[in-house]
């Protein structure tokens, strides 16, 4: 249980910084939305679609990891 | 103008959903059934199903028309309606599943051993639920209203009716086939008219540089809008119009032309006209100013010139429309605030909506359950790559939304503007269906959990305990109309608020009283229920109390005053979450450390929510 907690937490906390850091990137540095890739504005795609397979792979990575605890623990104990 | 394409849409969406219903229903007929043969559904399609349920009207149409509005800023709506997912499967997929709890009342009374508790949750579960229902009422009032040309009323009403006998009738429930083919159709009816409108009006790089092109949003050709008696405009910059009969306006050209008061809320109290009463005879200048037609009319606006905006959307100049903290967050006057309160409303709120969790249970294991959440992560992730794009086309193609206050329903409009005939109208019909899908969906599912609430927690446990079998149904069926009515009813008063804002409230309270339950109660042993009772309470109330402050002040001036002066106040009552989160937790922990009377059996419990299945320790936790 405490793994699991532990790996919980830690994906949660990946999420709160990647999501976290944008509003604070815009506040500090306003150029930020000033940038552009193929005429769209750098924010639209860093919020608007960079960060759906960001957290999906976040999803993956945590389902994978919260079987391998459970079957480790498991393997122990039979 | 009817659309007779929306409305075949809308009918073909109906005749499949109950068709389907009817058809699925032969393989399951009881909800026991049910539930046994569900533990058979694989995790794609149960992923398909849970998308098909969540994806509410405020997805389907509701952040393209909020992106619109106000730009940028909107983008965290669908994106925390998807990381909310994430934090669902993190904090709870898996150890709900095991628990078998299958909502959340049933979570309450099963961790904490105490009916009051539940009889708390079940209250708790019918304000958040009524909260999610208006939107969805919104949503479906201005989709029946811009198919057939009715009154907003009229959508709302028939709507309500459609799907409550629906769900009277039985006809959606918990049938996985019938909710994997709406996510379907909504990611159909989303995804392929964007890729035809891009054809027609450029790619997505285009439409930014042409929103880029004008400070202003501006009207690519002339169009003619309706006007009802009392609407108000506000115009930036004079422009010539025609009217189709002679009509009066008064203009106050002199008075600058206010904002709205309140993100999502409609102007509370403009400044009195000076009166400058005007007869357009054809036409006329209205000058830069506020306007307030004295009459309806059909008013032709030119092509070029920005449009003229209605009195409850905030004008958006393009440089902060497009950027972070334009005119949703900065409008508010405290946009970091505003926008983490809003990003951690979302986040966390996701979990404690009445509807979610049902479908959890029909994994056969703690592991399918984490499978299933990680998969409805990447469908809804495809699903809202979509929305803001109409959002943005909208803006450039079809800016005469602003005027008449009907950005809510730019998605259903866009694919009208395709100039090819059968294409234009074959994809409004596309759209209408998925509208209907998205309130439909969500729609039976809120009133499945608030009849449910009303018919087997008030009327089965606490006012008739001794209620048979077919009374019990019976009290079912009438609580799905009892909330169906109260639902058309809030419904009707829902016209000027953005879907995607009522929803974001309908997060924000369940984030401030059962996430934290929910958090707590499966990771911490120490957890009381007393501590948890008065967390749930404190939190859920004060953010009730706050957003309910801030609709009254759609209404009273006075209010309405005080809340401009007070910008960190005003955010708060708007966005409570970024506090009344927090207050829940330090409730539930502070009470719990100060009297730790932990319930018995806390230990069987903890096991019960975190050993693996493997090990063969699960019992399953159905209440009657």
């Amino acid at each position: 249980m405490r793994r699991q907690l532990s790996l919980s937490l830690r994906v949660a906390a990946t999420l709160a910084v990647i999501l976290g850091m944008q509003p604070l990137v815009a506040w500090v540095w306003p150029g930020y939305a000033d940038l552009h890739i193929l005429g769209i504005p750098l924010p639209w795609l860093v919020l608007g679609v960079a960060s759906y397979p960001v957290l999906i792979a976040l999803g993956l990575y945590y389902v994978r990891k919260a079987d391998g605890i459970d079957d480790e623990f498991s393997d122990l104990l039979e | 103008m009817t659309s007779p394409a929306a409305v075949a849409g809308l009918l073909a969406m109906l005749v499949a959903t109950v068709g389907v219903g009817v058809f699925a229903r032969r393989f399951a007929r009881t909800t026991s059934d049910l539930l046994v043969a569900a533990r058979a559904v694989p995790p794609p399609a149960n992923a398909a199903a849970i998308g098909g349920e969540y994806l509410s009207a405020a997805s389907f149409l509701g952040v393209a028309g909020l992106v619109m509005k106000f730009g940028y800023d909107v983008l965290w709506y669908p994106v925390g309606y998807a990381a909310g997912y994430l934090v669902l499967l993190v904090f709870i997929a898996g150890p709900l599943r095991r628990f078998g709890a299958y909502t959340i009342p049933d979570f309450a009374e099963g961790r904490f051993n105490s009916p009051a508790f539940r009889r708390l949750a079940v209250g708790l579960v019918i304000v958040i639920g009524l909260f999610y229902t208006l939107p969805q009422m919104k949503a479906a009032g201005i989709t029946v209203a811009s198919a057939a040309s009715v009154p907003y009323v009229v959508g709302v009403v028939v709507m309500a009716v459609v799907v409550v006998t629906i769900v009277v009738a039985g006809g959606m429930r918990g049938v996985t086939l019938v909710q994997a083919m709406q996510f379907m159709v909504k990611l159909f009816a989303i995804s392929v008219p964007v890729f035809v409108l891009l054809i027609h009006f450029g790619t997505p790089g285009s439409v930014f540089s042409a929103v880029t092109a004008h400070q202003s949003a501006t009207l690519p050709n002339g169009t003619t809008v309706h006007v009802s008696q009392g609407e108000e405009w506000r115009v930036t910059r004079s422009v010539a119009v025609q009217v189709d009969h002679p009509t009066r306006v008064r203009l106050a050209s002199a008075e600058p032309a206010p904002q709205p008061v309140y993100v999502g809320a409609p102007q509370a109290t403009p400044p009195p006209y000076r009166d400058q009463l005007v007869t357009l005879d054809s036409g006329g200048v209205l000058p830069a100013g506020r306007v307030r037609w004295e009459q309806s009319a059909d008013v032709s606006l030119p092509a070029g010139e920005p449009v003229p905006y209605g009195a409850a959307t905030p004008l958006s100049p393009t440089s902060s429309w497009l950027r972070p903290f334009g005119p949703l967050a900065g409008g508010s006057g405290q946009p970091l605030l505003f926008t983490y309160s809003l990003i951690v409303g979302i986040l966390c709120g996701t979990m404690g909506l009445p509807h979610i969790l049902v479908r959890f249970y029909t994994n056969p294991d703690a592991s399918a359950a984490r499978r299933t959440a990680s998969l409805v992560l990447v469908l809804v992730g495809v699903f809202y790559l979509w929305p803001p794009l109409y959002g943005v086309i909208g803006r450039v193609q079809a800016p005469q939304l602003y005027t008449g206050d009907l950005t809510d329903s730019v998605v259903l409009l866009l694919p009208r503007l395709i100039p090819t005939p059968l294409v234009g109208d074959a994809l409004t019909a596309v759209t209408a269906a998925g509208a209907f899908a998205a309130f439909a969906a969500t729609l039976s599912g809120l009133l499945i959990s608030l009849a449910g609430g009303l018919g087997h927690d008030v009327y089965g446990r606490w006012l008739r305990p001794a209620a048979t079998g077919p009374q019990r149904n019976r009290a079912f069926k009438i609580g799905a109309v009892a909330a169906g009515v109260a639902a058309a009813l809030l419904g009707l008063l829902v016209e000027n608020f953005d879907i995607s804002v009522l929803v974001g409230w309908a997060f924000a309270i369940a984030a401030s009283s059962f996430f934290p339950l929910l958090v707590l109660g499966i990771w911490w042993r120490g957890l009381t229920t007393a501590g948890a009772a008065l967390g749930t309470a404190i939190g859920g109330i004060a953010a009730t109390l706050a957003i309910v402050t801030t609709m009254l002040a759609a209404a009273s001036p006075s209010l309405a005053d005080v809340l401009t002066r007070n910008s960190a106040l005003a955010v708060i009552l708007a966005q409570p979450a970024i506090v009344t989160i927090p207050i829940a937790f330090v409730v539930m922990v502070s009470v719990s450390l100060l009297r730790p009377r932990v319930p018995i059996g806390v230990a069987a419990k903890m096991v019960q929510l975190h050993i693996p299945d493997r090990l063969g320790l699960r019992r399953d936790y159905i209440p009657d």
